[in-house]
């Protein structure tokens, strides 16, 4: 097989796959590139909708990558497809406002906006129709309306859904438009070689040294197991924040890099509960369909529905025994809201590499961000009280739940004197920063092209380019800067350089 | 060794207290069938498994350190395990989070609970039931 090769790129993620379908066509001029994965090609029928037994296929560390003091847990997919293959679809752009206040020279929103549309048409986004939403969303559109708050339909990749609402498990229908059903095949039928089963172990001058491993499940990687040692002009890291981060510090790069792995933000986010008296359509259906941001510029928080599972939703619990067996008792009763807030990009949220290259996640909640999570959970009981619910649980409450009739003390009985971090499942699925792009090699890792600065060889293509936090689901806007780096590199090869 | 001949990560004396605190966490376990709490410990032991041995031996720390909660009453267990739960020392927290998380995976991770508490999610027909306006009904 190949070992030597124009462009590598290293992971198959919102990035990596947006990564090999912008470049493929230069297979047709004669480039060599390969995407290596570090997770298998699951085949269709290994979305078993099984929710352990798939964060334990799905995920690295079953979802719960922790930060070193235990507060947060972050969620990583791997395989073909990356991250894609466990998010919900949800497609928003990046507002202006986000993109003013990264405050990079030369890149704009209005350079972004085409890039994120036309990966938006790729990927069949558009919004349910109504006959498609089902209770627990309607509930949420109900309560912020009777409250005077204004509620969005989220844009969503999907085709041919068929409501079974195991998006964030692997959608056992092929319905979601990931990297791994749209960007990936077309890379491939174009030239583009993805080796999965394939860990980077380290990033050396122009190549890599890789492993190919053994998998109990998706299909058979295209090289045989063992190690090698792979060059290439090009080496594009998209691995996700995480494990991009951890893979460039772990590789020893000859340039002084002192803001690599810092800058992390992960829209920390609570999964919050209500019980309604009488059971509602909540688990079949596209789970996700609603949004509020009223709170977004002065609060910083959004507040999304949501319908997990079974252990997720236990978890998500603070408390346990009688009230949170009653309240688990019957799933069909419960609806249920994410809030997500905007974290501050601050230089000592970083992550560094363990000796392995594994990454080891270095994070403080802010007081700010604390302070929305108290915030957030008062306007979720209000929502959920003004939708009908009969009780909330919240876990900054100085009780279990909070009945119907005490809902006019939410304010005093959600407090953050009883948010206590270690108790709480604070968990994110939005992972940013680590490689920030930026003009100035003291505070960023790329330039605004994702190439590493000081290295012509070695760019960065995924949310670790994020130089703060998006405030709003991220993928999209991954694309879009994937897209730009793919860019720049189309006119290198053009122009000779990398021939 | 598990059912399938793999070695367990915890020991009999760790999962005898295991079970008890997963009757304060759970209270449906104390009663539930055997094959109900022997699939609660593999499912605990399946995810301490890949687990670095620092992180295994610090479960089986905290499980020896709350042991002697064990012998106490029902309700005095449940007393310990709230003063824990919200201790001032965040370790501590963390150490009665860790705990609760295995147990819930344990439990609510068992397709008979799953049904039990009225979760029956369908792969291909979600959207026809919720036309139907079908609240699940198994």
């Amino acid at each position: 097989m190949d070992t030597e090769f124009d462009i590598l790129i290293i992971g198959s993620g919102a990035g990596g796959g947006t990564m090999a379908s912008a470049l493929s066509p230069l297979c047709a001029e004669g480039a060599k590139i390969a995407v290596l994965e570090w997770g298998p090609h699951f085949k269709d029928e290994e979305f078993t909708g099984q929710e352990i037994e798939m964060a334990q296929r799905l995920f690295f560390d079953s979802g719960a990558i922790t930060n070193r003091d235990q507060t947060l847990t972050v969620a990583c997919a791997r395989g073909y497809g990356g991250s894609t293959l466990a998010y919900t679809g949800t497609s928003i752009e990046i507002p202006e406002r986000s993109v003013q206040h990264w405050n990079v020279p030369g890149l704009s929103h209005a350079d972004l906006v085409p890039r994120m549309r036309r990966y938006k048409e790729q990927n069949n986004v558009h919004e349910l129709p109504d006959e498609d939403v089902n209770e627990n969303n309607q509930l949420f559109a109900a309560g912020c309306k009777a409250l005077g708050y204004t509620v969005k339909k989220f844009p969503v990749n999907i085709k041919g859904c068929k409501g079974s609402g195991m998006c964030n498990m692997g959608c056992p229908n092929g319905a979601k438009q990931g990297t791994n059903r749209v960007q990936l095949p077309a890379a491939e039928a174009a030239g583009v070689q993805v080796i999965t089963n394939c860990r980077v172990h380290r990033i050396v001058p122009h190549g890599v040294e890789a492993e190919v491993v053994a998998w109990p499940h998706g299909k058979a990687s295209a090289w045989p197991v063992g190690r090698y040692n792979l060059k290439a002009k090009i080496v594009v890291v998209a691995a996700g924040t995480m494990h991009s981060s951890a893979l460039l510090a772990h590789s020893r790069l000859p340039v002084e890099l002192p803001a690599l792995g810092r800058y992390f933000t992960c829209h920390p986010a609570l999964t919050l509960v209500a019980q309604h008296d009488r059971p509602i359509i909540n688990y079949y259906g596209f789970p996700k369909t609603y949004y509020c941001d009223d709170f977004e510029d002065r609060d910083e928080f959004i507040l999304e529905t949501c319908m997990y599972f079974p252990f997720t939703t236990a978890k998500s619990l603070a408390g346990f025994g009688a009230p949170h067996s009653a309240m688990m008792s019957d799933f069909r009763r419960l609806q249920m809201i994410l809030v997500l807030v905007s974290d501050p990009a601050e230089a000592d949220n970083r992550i560094t590499p363990d000796s392995d290259g594994n990454p080891v996640l270095h994070y403080s909640l802010s007081e700010r961000t604390l302070d929305a999570l108290v915030t957030s959970q008062r306007i979720a009981a209000k929502i959920f009280f003004a939708g009908g619910a009969g009780r909330v649980h919240a876990p900054a409450a100085d009780r279990f739940l909070i009945e119907r009739r005490d809902q006019d003390k939410v304010e005093q009985l959600i407090d953050r004197r009883h948010l206590k971090l270690g108790k709480i499942s604070i968990a994110s699925a939005h992972p940013m920063g680590g490689c920030r792009i930026g003009t100035d090699p003291r505070n960023s890792v790329t330039n605004d092209r994702g190439k590493v600065h000081g290295l012509d060889w070695l760019y960065v293509a995924d949310g670790s380019l994020f130089p703060g936090s998006s405030g709003v689901n991220p993928y999209v806007t991954i694309m879009a800067l994937a897209d730009r780096v793919a860019e720049g590199l189309r006119e290198r090869w053009r122009a000779g350089e990398l021939r | 060794m598990d059912a399938s001949g793999r070695q367990a990560v915890l020991g009999a004396g760790e999962r005898w207290s295991l079970v008890r605190l997963a009757a304060c966490i759970v209270p449906e376990t104390a009663g539930a069938p055997a094959e109900v709490k022997g699939a609660l410990l593999a499912a605990i032991d399946d995810q301490l498994r890949p687990r670095p041995r620092l992180q295994q031996l610090e479960f089986k720390l905290l499980l020896l350190g709350l042991a002697g909660l064990t012998v106490l009453p029902a309700g005095w267990q449940q007393a310990c395990l709230h003063l824990l739960e919200n201790f001032p020392l965040r370790l501590v927290r963390v150490g009665m989070w860790g705990l609760k998380t295995l147990v819930y995976l344990g439990y609510y991770g068992q397709d008979s609970v799953e049904r039990r508490i009225h979760y029956w999610p369908s792969k291909h027909e979600g959207n026809q039931r919720l036309h139907a306006r079908q609240v699940p009904d198994g």
